[in-house]
């Protein structure tokens, strides 16, 4: 049974996993993007994260940037995985492993991977303060599907 | 005497608008014919700002908001995303 290209876990991410889950001798480049929950926004000084998922929506939603992904950069090979529930500090939320023939296509795949991830996929986030919490939406569009190039 | 014909939608609640709501999914009958954007004018729960903006997914896919919604769909109002 093959490997899920995109899955949500309430677990820790196994980057080394994902990574040699693109892995293929076909491909000279493997590119890693890790989401780590940063300590501050704007300044104001974050605690933790929660992030709630609609998982049965999720996931496909994400099976479909890796469809994407795989037809517009031939041979690409893509991983995603996000947690869900409460993480600390420097935590991966999210983690996109590529692997392209050649290095271009991987940088160029792995940011049209996170940039669809956060326009679509029905996660949200909600960052806990000193002296309170709020749900914090993603800057830029909120896409229902495919950007048209 | 008009019969009005009902269907049932199961609603999927999330982030702020389950807050607001008190429950994470709930089952409810609607006028068949009724679209996913009249049925969160219904039912979506006031806020501070007013009505928070949300996409419509119907059956894990996103939808227009003038969809009509059948028999057994799941319906979500997407709140703003804050993935990744």
């Amino acid at each position: 049974m093959p490997d899920p290209c995109a899955f949500v876990s309430a677990d820790p991410l196994d980057v080394a996993a994902l990574e040699a889950q693109v892995a293929a001798t076909g491909c000279g480049a493997v590119l890693t993007f890790v989401g780590a929950v940063r300590d501050n926004f704007d300044g104001r000084p974050v605690a933790g994260l929660d992030y709630e998922v609609y998982a049965e929506m999720a996931v496909p939603v994400m099976e479909q940037i890796c469809a994407e992904v795989a037809a517009r950069w031939p041979g690409a090979r893509v991983a995603i995985a996000h947690r869900t529930g409460r993480l600390e500090l420097g935590d991966a939320s999210v983690v996109i492993a590529v692997a392209t023939p050649h290095r271009g296509a991987a940088y160029d795949a792995s940011r049209y991977a996170i940039e669809a991830l956060k326009a679509r996929v029905p996660i949200w986030k909600r960052e806990s303060y000193a002296d309170g919490a709020a749900w914090k939406a993603n800057e830029g569009p909120h896409l229902p599907s495919e950007d048209k190039p | 005497m008009d019969e009005v014909t009902h269907i049932h939608v199961d609603v999927r609640w999330f982030a702020v608008l389950r807050e607001r709501r008190g429950c994470d999914r709930e089952r409810v009958a609607v006028q068949a014919g009724t679209t996913v954007a009249a049925l969160y004018e219904r039912l979506h729960p006031p806020g501070p700002a007013g009505r928070l903006p949300v996409l419509y997914a119907i059956n894990h896919g996103y939808a227009d908001p003038t969809s009509v919604l059948r028999d057994g769909d799941e319906v979500a109002f997407v709140p703003p995303l804050g993935g990744g």
